[in-house]
This record gives C-alpha cells, structure tokens and sequence, in this order.
C-alpha cells in the first residue's frame, strides 16, 4: 500500500474507485478510453499485475474472466498519500501546509469554512 | 536392475553422442546452405534420443551390447585354448596317451578356474552395478538441484535490484510488438544497471530486464524484439530441457559441447527471425549496432545458466555481426528446403535406429548381465538355428564327460571340428560319470579311436541345427531323466525344444519343479 504508483497507475486506480462493483478488464479499458486514454492490451496487464503485486488491487475469478477490485480506498490512499508528501516536502509539519494552502489563497471561502469547522470538532 | 539401468543410460548416451557428432559434421558442411533455424532445432533429435529410450527391435546398440557379449565369450575360449597350449609344451616327457589326458584335465581345470573366475565377476558386477547407478543418481540430483537453486536465487536477486519501467510509451512499444509477434502474454519491463546485457527472465512471470533505460527509440526496439523473439520461441523452456538433459548425462563431454552448439544457435537463429522483420539494410546495421552497444554496456553481472541474453560473447558476437549483415541477401530456394527436410528425415531416422539397449525384452526387474547375455541369444532362438562346430565340440565334450554312453555321442562326432574330436577318447577316459556298460562282461566301454574315427567318416546330410538338438535332448532325458545330460544344451536349443525337454523332467519327477521360462 505504501508502495510507490506510477501516473499510470494511478489512472487505472482512479477508473476503479470511481466504480461501486468490482471491474471487468473489458470495463477498465472501456472507462479509461473515455477519460482519453486507449493503451494496448497488454500494457493495461501489465500494469493491473505490478498494481496487484504492490497490494492495491484483488483479481476474483468471474468464469474465466477476471474481475478486478480495490483492496485500498481512494481515502486511504489520499491519506497516506499526503502524509508522505507533508513528510517530504514540510517535513511532517502540518501547519505549514495548511499556511501555504491559506496565504496562497489556495482555499476559497467556503472550502476555509468547512476546514475550520473540522478543526472544531477535534 | 540397476544393470539395466546403467546399460541403458550409457547405450543412450553412447548413440546420442554418435548423433551430436553426426548433426555437427552435417552443420559443418552445410551450415550456409540451411537457416540457423533448422541447424537450431535439429538439436531437439540428440534430446529426444537421450531422454526416451524407445527403439526399433533391431538396432545398433542392441547389436552393439550383444557383440560385445559374444566378444566376450570368444575372448574366454581363447583362454582355455592358451591354456591347453602352454601345458603340452611343459609335458613333453610324458607319452602321448598321457599328454592328452593331460591336455584335457589342465584345460578342464582352467576352464573351472575361468568359469569361478567368470562367477565372481558376475557376482561382482550388480554389486559394482548398484553403486555406480547410485553415484550417477546423486550427481544427477546434485547438478539438478544446483542449477535451478543458482537460477533462482540470480532472478530474485535481479528482481531485487530492479525498478519496474513506468514510462509509458515504453510499454506501449513492448505491447505492440506482442501483437506484431503474435504474443498474448503480457511480458513485463524492468531496468536493473547492475546486469551486464538484456535479457529475459521468470517462466510464469517473464519479463525483460535492460540494464539501462538510455537507450534510444530504435535501440530499445530491437532489443525487446530480439528478447520477444526468444519468447514466442520458448527458447527459455528448450535451454532448461537441455540442461536437464546436461545433468542426467554428465559423464558425456560431448553432451557438453552440444549444449554449447545450441546456445550459439540459439542466438544466430533468433537474429535470423529478427533480422526477417526488418525492412532495410540500414536496419540490419543498427540492429547489429544495438548488439555492439550491448556489449559494451558498464553492468558485470552474467548469468550463463538459463536467462537468454542479447549478446554472450565476443566471438560468438563477431559472427552474428556477419551473420545479421549477410542475412537479407540468404535466400532459402526449393532445393534448399528439399535439402534440410531429407536431412532431418535422416537424422531422426538414424537418431532412431541408432537406438538404446531397450528394456522391452525382458520383464525381469532383476535382470543381470549374465542372464541379459542368456536372454539376448535366447530371444533369436525362437526361431531354429545353425550349431557352429565349435557349439558341437562344446556339448559333446560336456556330454562325453557326464556320461560316455557312445550312442548319444555319436550324434554329435559328424559336425564337430578336428580338435574336438580327437578330444572325445581321452574324455570318456576321465569321465567323472558312469557310461555304457557291457552286459555280457561287465566292462565299462569307453569310446574308441576307432568308433570316432568311423563316425568322422560320415558327411552329414546338412548342417546341424537347434532344432536337431532339441530332439537329442528329449530323447536322452526321456532315457535317463537326468537333467545334468542336457542342461549344456539348453542354450542351443529353441523355446519349444526346452519346454518339452522341462516337461519331460517334470513328468519323470513327478512334480512341477521346472519351468521352462527359466531357461528362455
């Protein structure tokens, strides 16, 4: 999970969390077409199998297709995600994240109500 | 059995060594007239012949094991003549008479001591037999298990070291060449500096690892195509059959050297498929650019086992280079291919023919060498055969010394050689049995120069055959019913002769306590 995923990945990713069900390989490839992306076959298995090997995604057998699921969820992986990136850019130091997001002017009106509200209830 | 075993597996390796040979010469005469896929392929011939030990009844390792029998045989004969020799030169003060008897106890006794000497031997012989059969097994085991633990832990410590290609365009690349190569499986793309060429790896999982990722666009499409080519030819699966094949005939140099033959044109046939694909003279350049570049590329870790690289060695290299740049200009016209189909024909058929000592002919598990010897000849006795004269001397000497009752020698004395006969007398004078009695006197009657000499006299009508000797045989044991009369005579005797004989015994016994098939 904590396993670096390339753009490419994180396109077949996006596909998937976007469905409720799990995906059949045909589905995938229709769903990235339509964001605008049509790969070969192959490059799609390749890139399913190194998504599996690295933990973020299951393959159930359906007949004798495969259908694929996600064993990480797009919050989940936001979470760990950003992390790392407050880690490694703000050496894990939120509030100059949040400082940088707010003077930057980053945030609009409400998106700054609806931080500070969390930031309430905690 | 473990006799068996051994015979077989060098009969194996004998005739798949005659057919390395044989293919080498053949791919030495005509290596520019056929394609480097043929002089690839053909080697699965020397695999197949090592590996399955079916052949035809008839063939030249059988034959080969039996010569080396009855060479065997003439090589102990020679022996008791040698023997007989020396001692009639010691004895030169003895009379006549005397020497000849002699003659015939001295070689009497050699051939007792030739005979426990051959006992001993054959006794030793499964010993020896067992222990070498477990030898080889263990090195057989011990290379197996060499070579795939060294091939596995060379792709984990590959993968280890590897970063997976993200580079889309790359991919891409890799999968339309799969579809141009008609490929279905995805193969996978890694980069790994630590390496010294390109190659593919992993059975289930294959996958191509470069060394570096600084190649240009054409310089990474030939390599994938050379390494894609590898794949769709399973040419990984053809390298480990014939290190398999490697282990289990260690003993045999020139299993080693064909194992080589193979690499070499593993790659030279594969640049040729290559090579196909391309469309111009400027494309072969850079293809054998890329090979160069290959080369010369910064990584030291080689694995020679089972990965298949780009380029192996410089040698080999300088004549793919020739090999790539001359290979648009090969054509491959009518009487060429006529030419490689005749002579695949004929090595398959001689690799066939070539054959192994087969098991087939015997179900015993406990086959020795000495009843293997016993069962080969008697495998052709179904059939009636000729009796040399020297097989005629040899049982009426036999028979003369268990028991002289003239009659029955007489049958023999036409057909026997000059030596042979003049034996005859002193034998039944040493005789250990009894013999012919006369009734009237009661005086033992031992043969005479006389009666022999009578017998001599008589041409026979043809040539004496086994079936003659089956006849004789029934009719001494059906008189005295002892089996030590004609048990010499059971191995120039036909399948049915013997059952009669063993069921005249049994008859006059008066249990089953023979079987004939003992005696096949």
């Amino acid at each position: 999970m904590n396993k670096k995923i390339s753009d490419a990945e994180l396109e077949i990713m996006k596909v998937i969390w976007e469905s409720d069900s799990p995906l059949l390989f045909a589905c995938i490839m229709k769903a990235l077409e339509k964001n605008g992306i049509s790969w070969q076959k192959n490059t799609l298995i390749t890139l399913l199998s190194r998504l599996m090997e690295k933990g973020y995604l299951k393959a159930n057998k359906r007949g004798r297709k495969n259908e694929y699921a996600p064993l990480v969820t797009s919050e989940e992986f936001q979470s760990v995600q950003t992390k790392d990136f407050v880690d490694r850019i703000y050496k894990g130091n939120v509030s100059g994240l949040i400082t940088q997001l707010v003077s930057s002017d980053m945030l609009t009106e409400t998106e700054y109500d609806e931080l500070r509200k969390i930031l309430e209830v905690k | 059995m473990a006799n068996t075993v051994l015979l077989l597996l060098i009969s194996l390796s004998f005739s798949g060594g005659l057919i390395v040979l044989l293919i080498f010469f053949i791919c030495l005469l005509f290596q520019k007239k056929i394609g480097w896929q043929w002089q690839y392929y053909i080697w699965l011939v020397v695999i197949a012949r090592l590996l399955l030990p079916f052949s035809p009844e008839q063939n030249l390792m059988g034959s080969l094991v039996e010569r080396i029998y009855s060479f065997e045989q003439d090589y102990e004969t020679d022996l008791a003549k040698n023997a007989s020799g020396s001692s009639n030169e010691d004895d030169a003060s003895l009379s006549d008479k005397d020497k000849e008897t002699e003659v015939i106890k001295n070689a009497g006794e050699e051939g007792d001591k030739i005979g426990k000497l051959q006992n001993k031997v054959l006794k030793a012989v499964p010993e020896t037999g067992k222990y070498l059969c477990i030898f080889w097994l263990i090195i057989v085991m011990f290379l197996l298990i060499r070579k795939i633990t060294i091939y596995q832990s060379f792709v984990r410590f590959v993968k280890a070291g590897s970063t997976q290609v993200d580079d889309i365009t790359y991919l891409e690349t890799l999968a339309k060449e799969e579809i141009d190569l008609g490929i279905r499986k995805a193969v996978d793309l890694w980069i790994n500096p630590i390496i010294s060429s390109p190659m593919l790896i992993g059975f289930s999982h294959p996958c191509i690892v470069l060394p570096d990722n600084d190649l240009s666009e054409k310089e990474f499409h030939y390599t994938i195509l050379h390494e894609l080519v590898h794949y769709k030819r399973r040419d990984m699966y053809y390298k480990w059959i014939a290190q398999v094949v490697l282990c289990i005939h260690w003993f045999n140099p020139l299993i080693y050297f064909a194992a080589r033959k193979i690499n070499r044109f593993c790659e030279l046939s594969c640049d040729e498929v290559v090579v196909k694909r391309l469309q111009s003279d400027d494309e072969c350049r850079e293809y054998a650019g890329t090979l160069l570049n290959a080369m010369a590329s910064k990584g030291a870790f080689k694995e020679r086992i089972a990965s298949l690289t780009l380029s192996e060695d410089k040698k080999l290299l300088k004549e793919r280079m020739e090999e790539i740049m001359n290979g648009r200009t090969r054509k491959y016209t009518v009487g060429k291919r006529i030419l490689s189909v005749v002579l695949t024909m004929g090595i398959i058929l001689t690799s066939f023919f070539a054959g192994s000592y087969t098991v087939g002919a015997s179900n015993n598990d406990d086959m020795t060498i000495s009843n293997m010897k016993i069962s080969k000849q008697l495998k052709e006795r179904s059939k009636s055969k000729k009796i040399t004269a020297k097989q005629a001397d040899k049982m009426a000497l036999a028979l003369t010394n268990k028991i002289w009752v003239w009659e029955w020698v007489e049958f023999f004395v036409p057909y026997m050689t000059d030596d042979g006969a003049k034996k005859l007398v002193s034998a039944s004078l040493n005789s250990e049995w009894a013999g012919s009695v006369d009734m009237t006197t009661g005086k033992e009657m031992k043969f005479t120069q006389k009666q022999v000499d009578a017998a001599r006299k008589e041409k026979p009508s043809g040539k004496l055959t086994s079936g003659d000797i089956d006849d004789h045989a029934l009719m001494i044991m059906q008189s005295n019913g002892n089996w030590e009369c004609v048990s010499f005579m059971l191995p120039y005797m036909t399948r049915k002769g013997i059952r009669s004989v063993v069921s005249c015994y049994n008859s006059k016994h008066g249990d089953d306590e023979k079987r004939a098939k003992d005696y096949y």
